[in-house]
């Protein structure tokens, strides 16, 4: 099935600031897309549409066969559980919760909208989130809590715990933004590695030129509209 | 100071919380020693108004004359004297026929009214003033009309054969107009006792009370006001101005023998009155006398009999007899046919307590033959006594003994003409003393021989003279008490309410510090980062520690101050409630001085500050990289497992030994419940450091996907303090709840009284207010009382056994003041016999209980007494020893026994001897202990309120006496309940507060949960569910320590399925409040979380 992105017409306005005025985009399963502009231009407002996080006032956004646009409730849980992993410029790790812990987070959400998993599950969960673990170099590292990680660690436990549903869209929000250059690099490796492991596509709000020109496509996000750089 | 100002803007919403906490710390502080001085002040209040501006009391053991106060009040120091004959009665309202058995009876002139700052006038003629109380009871208003009977003053003691015992002879019946109802508060509620409680009372002319005694111008008590600057003047004026008359004696000159014969008017002449006497008598031979009235002097040789004839005994009448020997005056001798040898039978009456007669016999051998002269022929060796000295003949005697006119010969009235009462015979000492087994002695006279009888009115001034100086006013039974320090003592209370109540309030107090602490140890750990800035900008840890400690000092302060407010309303409250339960009639109210307002507020502060400085010491060992980083203070820093697990043990060890003493100790008595309630207190204690190793065990355990409730206990465990705070606050409240709730006393409700049980197998109990012979125990009795064969009917196996009884306060918990003379009961043989009663005796009784209590004088006299009322209001214990007045003598009695949850709440028991060794009180019994079948107690107890209750009988049954003590002591724990529930409403709060405050801290996490495919249904359960899961563990951990505790109530038959009860419904109520409160949260939770979302 393919799960190729569509942003149709795109409308969003706060009050009488309009922030996207018919914006539109696609991308193919597993390309990568970075979007720039400037703070406050509604980047972040895209990725949060695309993601079911907020709602447009007009337009649609389809990814597949699924209409991402009017979704609500448990609709909305099974696609941000399922189809979409979210990795953020703060990493949001659950302080409570290690680091093996918090990459099945989202196992565990999806394994409560279906029903309850079994032993066998369990296990084949705890592999994937190990394994995940591993591919970020964190393999040792599987019992510590974010308190005793770095700031680079941290954010390398976000992307593994992005990609533990096997998402077909990775929706990253300035994901290197509080990283030094080197960390960020080595999180920007990861995460491009990751997806082109999985084949999930990469839509990336980022300011760094250096980081979207290692994109596939780069569009500048301007009075409310996409523009091909 | 700027620092810990902004830091509490900033963190207003936990400096608030904890505010709240040391608030409700310092309510319950200050309310309890506003209870406590507010107590005082109104029973002092209370006790006091009701003597007016008396000051002292003189009283005696017979009638004083009425114009001792009007010489009293011309001595120096004296300001105001007024005479009062108060006795005790019953009054039954002719509108309704209902009867009140046990009034006091006051007798006033108007020197009485001016005692009181309220006007009262005397009530003249057949008019009676009454007081709101009795009133109420008989339904009473102006213008209605009672009968009282009361009792009229006794010349005799009651146990002799001259008293006046019988119904008929013993009480007067006034039939009087009510012109005026006085209110209870003051002078309506007059009394010279130490009891709370207003008795119900009427008021009237003390020469109508006098004239129906047939006595001259008597009362009973002087009322005294004196000069404060001068507290001896009472005694010194005493002394002034006391004659023989005011000691109830008097000289009467004897010109045949030319001597003066010292008399009593209650006839006999007391220990302290022959000491006085013998120091005064210059004469070589001891001049006491005896005289006794023998019913019968037979001549068995002879076969004669004389009836009525006075014998004598003593050294005075200058003749030596002989035990076993007897001399006859010639008279008697003829009348007698009597020779030297001959066997003479003496018979003498003895009066029974139950109004029925013994004979005594003696039978003595005739020694001699004396001639008529001398004092064989001396009128003056007997003393007067109204009804026979008085009478021409002696078919004119009116005795109050049985007296059979057709014994009387015709010599027998020519003797009466001829020699009146001179002794026919003369007896050993100790047949006199055996016919006069009165407790005031057996002595009826002293002769002062005058050996120049032209100068015997001038001797007889100096004897009197003489004993006057000689005799104290304790010795001739006067006594004197300073009523008004008394009272202002016995307004001290009974109960230590500061203390009570500040106990009670202690898990309050606790709940509430521990609130604080652990807000501000939360709180605090979050701003490691915030103290590792300032140590990192140059600040000392001194500086660092002195601005936190600032911060909590303002916190504690301002929850000790805003405490007082809340505190007085509570104070306020639990005033009222007490005014009520002990029915004071407004009596108590919030009254404090404000010094107390501060030490409470002061405590608070202090105790608040201390414990809030805990969590600030934690700062002293962190560095301040770690501060920085946060990780020095967050909630993942490891516990200290090992410490924890040796506090677990310890406490678990601990608990385990006292379960097992408490099971091995007696079931029935001993310390078994006391044990089992600290086990319960320990164990709940233990809760904290197992919650503790719990919660580090769940951060430890590798994860398994189960959903929600993973990640709740994952945060909980993350959160050790808050879920400390919440499961703790939901454990105290709940134990508090279900252990007072459980411990509330249901003994009134058990319907079969059992032999050892506290109505020692007794259905009711009988109450005597006038002192008369009484027999409703026998059928003969009752049916002389006017019993109808129906009634009859229901007294088939009833059984009566009767007690002395002494006025004094009431020593159990209904009285709130402090009991200065507690009622004492004296046990006859009978009862002794039976046994009976559930009693812990002390250790050293080896034989019976009830037989420990004979007494040898000169040791403490042994007393039972009800356990609550020993320990709780005399603050005694078995095999301690408690000091009281007994007839004017500081006693001490030793508790060889206490009674748990007995009838006796208000009284001790002494045996009967020791009773009427001491004088305690009347020698007739005062109280009935009623053994009643089952079925057949209301019958019984309607029979005797019907046919005695006009006479002063009070009749209640034991379960209602047991059944108020109880619910005296259900209103202190209800009190406890009610703080129990304050303590339940602040851990609601404190879970509820935490509840809101971690939905909006963590609005964040839950944020992330959504944007990773969590249902928002999910994600707003977990709030809630961290809140509930500690605060329901807490709930059944509470409960579950209070079923401990309560282990032994909780396995008692009787009272099990209560005390179950009151364990389950507090925990349901705190499970389904906390899971309320839970939901509630859930709802603040449901806030948009994509704005939350957005904003994050």
């Amino acid at each position: 099935m393919s799960m190729d992105l569509a942003v149709c017409n795109l409308v969003k306005a706060y009050g009488d600031r309009r922030v996207l005025s018919g914006l539109s985009l696609s991308l193919a399963v597993g390309a990568t897309l970075a979007v720039t502009g400037p703070s406050g231009a509604g980047k972040s407002t895209l990725l949060q549409i695309v993601g079911s996080l907020d709602v447009a006032d007009t337009g649609t956004v389809t990814l597949g066969e699924h209409q991402v646009t009017g979704i609500t409730g448990d609709a909305a849980a099974a696609f941000r559980a399922c189809v979409v992993g979210f990795i953020f410029q703060d990493h949001y790790l659950l302080p409570q919760l290690s680091a093996i812990e918090n990459i099945l987070v989202p196992a565990a959400a999806a394994a409560r909208l279906k029903s309850t998993p079994t032993k066998i599950d369990r296990a084949r969960l705890v592999d994937r989130a190990q394994t995940l673990l591993e591919k970020v170099g964190l393999g040792d590292r599987a019992s510590a809590f974010p308190a005793e990680l770095s700031g680079g660690e941290r954010q390398r436990i976000a992307v593994a715990r992005s990609m533990m549903n096997h998402p077909a869209l990775l929706l990253c929000d300035e994901p290197t933004g509080s990283l030094d250059e080197h960390t960020g690099h080595t999180v920007l490796d990861l995460i491009l590695h990751t997806a082109q492991d999985e084949n999930a596509s990469v839509l990336m709000v980022t300011h760094n030129a250096q980081h979207a020109a290692r994109m596939d496509r780069t569009m500048r996000l301007s009075d409310g509209l996409l523009v091909a750089v | 100071m700027l620092l810990a100002l902004r830091s509490l803007i900033r963190y207003r919403g936990r400096a608030l919380l904890a505010i709240i906490g040391i608030a409700a710390a310092s309510a319950a502080i200050t309310g309890a020693l506003a209870v406590g001085d507010s107590v005082t002040a109104g029973l002092r209040r209370l006790l006091l108004a009701r003597i007016g501006s008396t000051t002292h009391v003189v009283t005696g053991n017979h009638p004083l004359p009425l114009d001792l106060a009007d010489r009293l009040i011309k001595q120096a120091g004296i300001l105001q004297t007024a005479p009062a004959l108060i006795s005790s009665g019953a009054v039954r309202s002719e509108d309704t026929g209902a009867v009140a058995p046990s009034v006091q009876v006051t007798g006033i002139d108007s020197r009485f009214g001016k005692l009181f700052s309220t006007k009262i006038t005397t009530p003249e003629g057949m008019d009676c003033v009454v007081n709101r109380q009795l009133a109420d009871v008989l339904k009473l208003s102006v213008g209605s009309e009672v009968t009282l009977q009361a009792a009229k003053s006794q010349v005799a003691p009651s146990d002799t054969l001259f008293a006046h015992t019988h119904v008929r002879d013993a009480l007067s019946v006034l039939r009087l107009r009510v012109n005026r109802v006085l209110p209870d508060a003051g002078a309506g509620s007059f009394s010279l006792s130490a009891n709370a409680s207003p008795q119900p009372s009427i008021f009237l002319s003390i020469d109508k009370l006098e004239m129906l005694s047939g006595e001259n111008r008597d009362c009973s008590a002087i009322l005294v006001r004196a000069d404060p600057a001068s507290p001896e003047a009472v005694y010194r004026s005493l002394r002034n101005v006391m004659t023989l008359n005011d000691c109830g004696l008097k000289l009467r000159q004897d010109r045949c023998a030319g001597a003066v014969n010292l008399e009593s008017s209650g006839l006999l002449l007391s220990k302290g009155v022959l000491e006085a006497a013998r120091k005064v008598d210059t004469g070589d031979r001891d001049g006491a006398t005896s005289v006794l009235l023998a019913t019968r002097l037979s001549d068995e040789n002879s076969g004669k009999a004389i009836s009525y004839s006075v014998c004598a005994s003593g050294d005075s009448t200058a003749l030596k007899i002989k035990a076993g020997e007897i001399a006859l005056n010639r008279a008697a001798a003829e009348q007698l046919n009597a020779r030297i040898a001959d066997l003479i039978t003496l018979e003498c009456l003895q009066p029974n307590r139950d109004g029925s007669y013994s004979t005594l016999h003696f039978p003595l051998r005739v020694a001699r033959v004396m001639e008529m002269h001398g004092a064989a022929a001396d009128p003056y060796l007997t003393p007067n006594f109204h009804g026979i000295s008085n009478a021409r003949t002696m078919t004119d005697w009116d005795p109050p003994f049985p007296f059979d006119m057709d014994r009387i010969t015709p010599a027998d009235e020519d003797y009466w003409r001829r020699y009146h009462g001179a002794p026919r015979a003369f007896v050993p000492e100790a047949v006199a003393q055996a016919a006069w087994p009165s407790s005031g002695g057996w002595i009826t006279s002293y002769r002062f021989c005058c050996y120049d009888r032209s100068v015997l009115t001038t001797f007889s001034h100096e004897v009197e003279g003489k004993l006057v100086r000689s005799i104290s006013p304790d010795a001739a039974g006067l006594t004197y008490r300073p009523i008004r320090k008394e009272l202002v003592e016995a307004a001290s209370g009974s109960t230590d309410f500061s203390g009570l109540f500040l106990g009670m309030g202690l898990f309050v107090v606790l709940a509430g510090v521990w609130l604080a602490v652990e807000t501000l140890r939360a709180g605090i750990s979050e701003r490691a980062t915030e103290t590792g800035l300032l140590l990192a900008a140059g600040w000392t840890p001194a500086q660092v520690s002195q601005a936190l400690w600032l911060e909590q000092a303002l916190i504690a302060a301002s929850g000790a101050i805003s405490g007082c407010i809340p505190g007085a309303i509570y104070a306020a409250w639990l005033l009222q409630y007490l005014d009520r339960r002990f029915q004071l009639g407004g009596a108590l109210r919030l009254e404090v001085r404000p010094v107390w307002w501060l030490v409470g507020a002061a405590c608070a502060a202090v105790i608040g500050s201390a414990a809030l400085w805990l969590p600030c010491r934690s700062f002293g060992r962190s560095s301040p990289r770690e501060l920085l980083c946060g990780t020095a203070n967050s909630g993942l820093v490891k516990l200290r497992p090992n410490r924890q697990i040796v506090i677990v043990a310890t406490l678990a060890i601990a608990s385990i030994c006292l379960t097992a003493a408490g099971s091995s100790d007696d079931p029935v008595s001993g310390s078994r419940p006391l044990y089992f309630f600290c086990a319960g207190v320990l164990l709940l204690t233990l809760g904290v450091p197992i919650l503790n190793l719990c919660l580090a065990a769940l951060r430890n355990v590798r994860c398994v996907i189960t959903g929600p409730g993973w990640l709740v206990f994952r945060a909980l465990a993350a959160s050790p303090g808050k879920s400390r705070i919440l499961a703790g606050l939901a454990a105290t409240s709940s134990f508090i709840l279900a252990s007072v709730a459980g411990s509330v006393r249901t003994d009134s409700l058990t319907t079969r009284q059992d032999r050892l049980d506290g109505t020692g197998g007794f259905a009711l109990v009988a109450r005597l207010t006038n002192p008369v012979a009484l027999d409703f125990a026998t059928p003969q009795g009752r049916h002389a009382l006017g019993f109808s064969a129906d009634e009859e009917v229901a007294f088939q196996r009833v059984q009566v056994f009767s007690m002395l009884r002494s006025a004094g306060d009431a020593a159990g918990c209904e009285n709130m003041a402090r009991a200065n003379a507690p009622i004492l009961l004296g046990a006859g043989k009978d009862l002794v016999a039976r046994g009976g009663f559930l009693i812990e005796p002390n250790s050293d009784i080896t034989r019976g209980p009830w037989r420990a209590l004979e007494w040898d004088s000169g040791r403490a006299v042994p007393a039972f007494g009800d356990a609550d009322t020993v320990e709780w209001i005399l603050h005694s214990g078995v095999g301690k020893q408690y000091r009281m007045p007994i007839a004017g003598r500081n006693t001490d009695l030793r508790f060889i026994g206490v009674m748990p949850g007995s009838i006796f709440t208000s009284e001790l028991v002494i045996s009967q001897d020791a009773f009427l060794k001491l004088g305690a009180g009347s020698p007739l019994p005062g109280y009935f202990l009623i053994d009643v079948p089952q079925g057949k107690e209301d019958a019984v107890a309607a029979a005797l309120r019907t046919h005695l209750g006009e006479i002063g009988l009070d009749v209640r049954t034991t379960r209602s006496i047991i059944g108020r003590a109880a619910s005296i002591q259900n209103s202190y724990l209800s009190a406890f309940l009610a703080l129990g529930a304050i303590a339940a409403l602040l851990s609601l709060l404190a879970i509820s507060a935490s509840g809101a405050r971690r939905a909006i801290e963590r609005r964040r996490e839950y944020a992330i949960l959504l944007a990773l495919g969590y249902r928002t249904a999910d994600v707003v359960k977990l709030p809630s569910l961290e809140m509930a899961i500690p605060a329901v563990v807490g709930v059944v951990w509470g409960s579950a320590c209070a079923c401990i505790a309560l282990w032994p109530a909780l396995t008692s038959r009787a009272n099990g399925p209560q005390v179950i009860a009151g364990v389950v419904l507090p925990c349901l109520g705190m499970m389904t409040a906390s899971i309320l409160c839970s939901a509630l949260t859930a709802r603040m939770a449901r806030r948009p979380l994509m704005e939350a979302m957005r904003a994050e």
